[in-house]
């Protein structure tokens, strides 16, 4: 009896962590499943009523929607590449026998232990027109003809704040880069090196494949949170100027503001069914070209 | 031995855990509701001793308030006369501040779920069926403040005719173009009082050549709801003595958005005043915030805004000469105003409705009143009420036009049953400003949208 509690005992722990997630996660990922398929409303608020498809049918006639779902494939395509390129750069020059690395290394991951919103905040001013820090450094090399409304031009606007999200997640990505640096054994490349191999072909044939599980980290995880984006864009342009820089966070958001609170949970659901999709695809083919070391 | 120790371990670390949550959680009640997205601002109940003469056989001594209010509605003089009832009456107010975006959905949502604070405030009469005042607020028609009232036909439900709320203010709103003289008088124009639009943009070009690089009209396009403006007032003020038919034929659906021209010319000279260079570059980035150091250091000669602006600019620059006047949309000469005031409404929901009743009698008292109108002058809601001296430009506007009776009311008054998807057409102007939609396309926009919208609230005809 006593084997079988002990078996069972280290289990109960478990349960505070459960009903947390059982409450907090799963019921509302439910509920939001139901509620997507009525006209819940915030002028009745106890009185949802079935409608079938008809959300996910306006979802994609409105022409709002599908300009915010083709702005944050924008954002998390670019978003992730430009990360991953810069991050890896950096990781390889900073795995290198340079001065100063630790500093760098510091340096570079810094950006990703500070909040979304004091970024966005502290870009929003580097951006402004007036007095913008951008600006003003442009004017003082002689390039006034380049100074703009970085974030009042809808040209400009989102690509401002993918900007802001590069700098902020590519030391992160250094930092998974670097640990799957150090981890590859130094034979290989000696190895290569006896065979005549040159640093082109050594990073093609040796480091890239053996970054694979680091990449596929990097990849899934700003893929994801490129999806996910809110708080930078609503900070620094608010979806505007007019809808310009609307992405799905800040359009779900502002459907629940207006109330139309079934119409936002089937957005909120598509959003959820696609990154799932869109990560399960990624982490299968990233996945399959991993090799063991 | 050891099993004890261990036994003793565990109801050790249990304790502190119990202990160390629940400190958590009466911090986490002190702060109120902060962590989402809620400001509150409370002051220390006062000991007995401190409760004034007047409160000593009030229902108010030893009790809260909560009192649910937005970032844009909120001022400083709030404290002020919440601090000198609490003084007074040994009554404690709790303001629960929310961001102004949220305001709307948050209230609704308390209101539907009975989650209620004692006492909240919104824009009435025009935004009563918005809330459903009569099915959640009580009814205050019948209470002593009312018959000191300056203006009780105002605020009375457009369908049953109650007053569901204690008014700010007599009057609101009164929506001008706020100039800065010295500005205007550096480039040959004094007192300038346009009769026709042509005469209006005939200002705009006088600064525009002779203004050494001032912005002859200010735009604050990142706040949408200050784009609205030009559009909210002109559509009335053009449309004149057909206004209200209009709107009554977009209610009920035998009109479309795109069947009224004047819509569509009056988006585009707004457009237009971009395109000629008459505003700031940075329209489209800047809000609100902005203006008034652009108008009270003569960046800018002009601004089309709500009152509020002037006291601000004054606040800030109290040497600026600051006249004002209406923009003469379709050349008629006419003030927008609005048909609403700021209320303080009391849930039906509320755990105590008569406490919350009586402190809005006090609140509404002279002596509690004209702490806010001392450093904000204005038009108060209650005959004894000093309002204080109101700045020159407001109070010239009310002279000339609402107590001339020239005037109408706004376009979102008019049609207040849509104020929910204001916001989306004013972000569809900001597209239309920045070019990726043309007037005509903006209107087809927001009628599909507007469609969709009444057949949603069950409107009648859609």
């Amino acid at each position: 009896m006593d084997k079988y509690k002990n078996k069972f005992y280290p289990n109960y722990f478990t349960f505070p962590a459960i009903a947390i997630f059982i409450v907090f996660f799963a019921i509302p990922i439910a509920a939001g499943f139901i509620l997507s398929f009525t006209d819940w409303n915030i002028n009745r608020i106890f009185e949802p009523k079935f409608n079938g498809i008809k959300n996910f049918i306006y979802l994609l006639q409105d022409e709002y929607f599908l300009l915010a779902l083709k702005n944050t494939f924008k954002f998390a395509i670019i978003t992730t590449v430009l990360i991953i390129v810069i991050g890896l750069i950096l990781a390889i020059i900073l795995n290198s026998a340079i001065a100063g690395r630790s500093f760098f290394r510091t340096l570079f991951y810094m950006p990703a232990v500070l909040s979304l919103i004091v970024v966005g905040i502290v870009f929003t001013s580097v951006f402004k027109m007036d007095q913008g820090v951008l600006n003003q450094i442009l004017a003082a090399i002689g390039l006034d003809f380049l100074k703009a409304d970085w974030l009042g031009n809808p040209g400009t606007a989102l690509n401002c704040v993918i900007f802001v999200q590069v700098w902020k997640w590519s030391g992160f990505a250094m930092a998974i880069f670097l640990a799957g640096l150090q981890g590859i054994s130094r034979d290989y490349y000696e190895a290569s090196r006896i065979d005549g191999a040159s640093k082109m072909q050594q990073f093609r044939n040796i480091t890239f494949p053996l970054l694979a599980p680091a990449f596929t980290i990097v990849v899934t995880m700003n893929t994801i949170g490129g999806f996910k984006v809110f708080e930078q864009v609503y900070v620094m342009t608010g979806g505007g100027p007019g809808n310009a820089t609307q992405v799905l966070g800040t359009y779900i958001y502002r459907e629940f503001s207006k109330g139309t609170l079934g119409r936002s949970t089937a957005m909120g659901l598509f959003l959820f069914f696609m990154i799932s999709v869109i990560a399960v695809i990624i982490n299968k083919v990233l996945r399959g070209r991993e090799v063991e070391m | 031995m050891k099993k004890a120790f261990k036994k003793l371990s565990i109801m050790g670390f249990v304790f502190i855990f119990i202990f160390a949550m629940s400190a958590c959680g009466n911090n986490g009640n002190q702060k109120n509701t902060a962590a989402s997205g809620t400001e509150s601002q409370t002051r220390d109940t006062k000991t007995p001793d401190t409760v004034g003469v007047d409160g000593e056989s009030s229902i108010l001594a030893g009790k809260k308030i909560s009192f649910l209010t937005s970032q844009g509605k909120f001022f400083d003089e709030y404290n002020t006369i919440a601090e000198a009832i609490e003084k007074d009456y040994g009554c404690e107010v709790e303001f629960q501040v929310v961001p102004d975006d949220e305001y709307q959905s948050m209230l609704k949502v308390k209101l539907a779920t009975s989650e209620v604070p004692d006492i909240f405030e919104y824009n009435f009469p025009t935004q009563n069926a918005d809330i459903g005042a009569d099915q959640y607020c009580v009814d205050l028609s019948n209470e002593d403040w009312v018959t000191r009232l300056v203006n009780p036909g105002l605020i009375k439900d457009p369908k049953d005719g109650n007053i569901y709320a204690l008014p700010k203010e007599s009057s609101s709103s009164y929506m001008a173009v706020y100039y800065n003289k010295d500005v205007l008088e550096s480039c040959g124009i004094t007192e300038p009082h346009p009769k026709t639009y042509a005469e209006f943009l005939e200002i705009l070009d006088a600064v525009k050549e002779k203004g050494d690089g001032v912005t002859p009209l200010y735009m604050t396009n990142a706040d949408t709801w200050t784009t609205q403006i030009f559009m909210t007032c002109a559509y009335p003020v053009a449309l004149a003595d057909t206004a209200e038919d209009t709107f009554w034929k977009l209610l009920n659906n035998e009109l479309k958005w795109t069947e009224v021209p004047e819509f569509e010319e009056i988006l585009k000279s707004y457009v237009d005043l971009v395109k000629n260079g008459y505003v700031n570059e940075d329209h489209l980035s800047v809000g609100y915030d902005t203006a008034a150091e652009k108008l009270g250091t003569g960046q800018a000669a002009m601004y089309l805004t709500i009152e509020q602006c002037a006291a601000d600019v004054l606040s800030k620059y109290p040497d600026c000469n600051l006249g004002s006047f209406v923009i003469p949309y379709g050349d008629n000469e006419i003030l927008a105003t609005g048909a609403y005031v700021q209320g303080l409404f009391v849930p039906n929901a509320g755990s105590q409705t008569d406490v919350a009743k009586e402190f809005l009698a006090v609140w509404s008292l002279p002596k509690y009143q004209e702490l806010y109108y001392a450093t904000k002058p204005g038009f108060p809601a209650y005959k004894d009420v000093d309002g204080g001296e109101v700045v020159e430009s407001v109070q010239s506007l009310v002279d000339e036009y609402i107590s001339t009776g020239n005037y109408i009311y706004q376009l979102n008054d008019q049609m207040s049953e849509c104020s929910t998807i204001w916001t989306d057409l004013w972000n569809y102007y900001v597209e239309a400003v920045s070019g990726t939609k043309s007037p005509k396309d903006v209107f087809e926009t927001f009628q599909k949208q507007y469609e969709d919208f009444m057949q949603q609230q069950g409107a009648e005809g859609f």
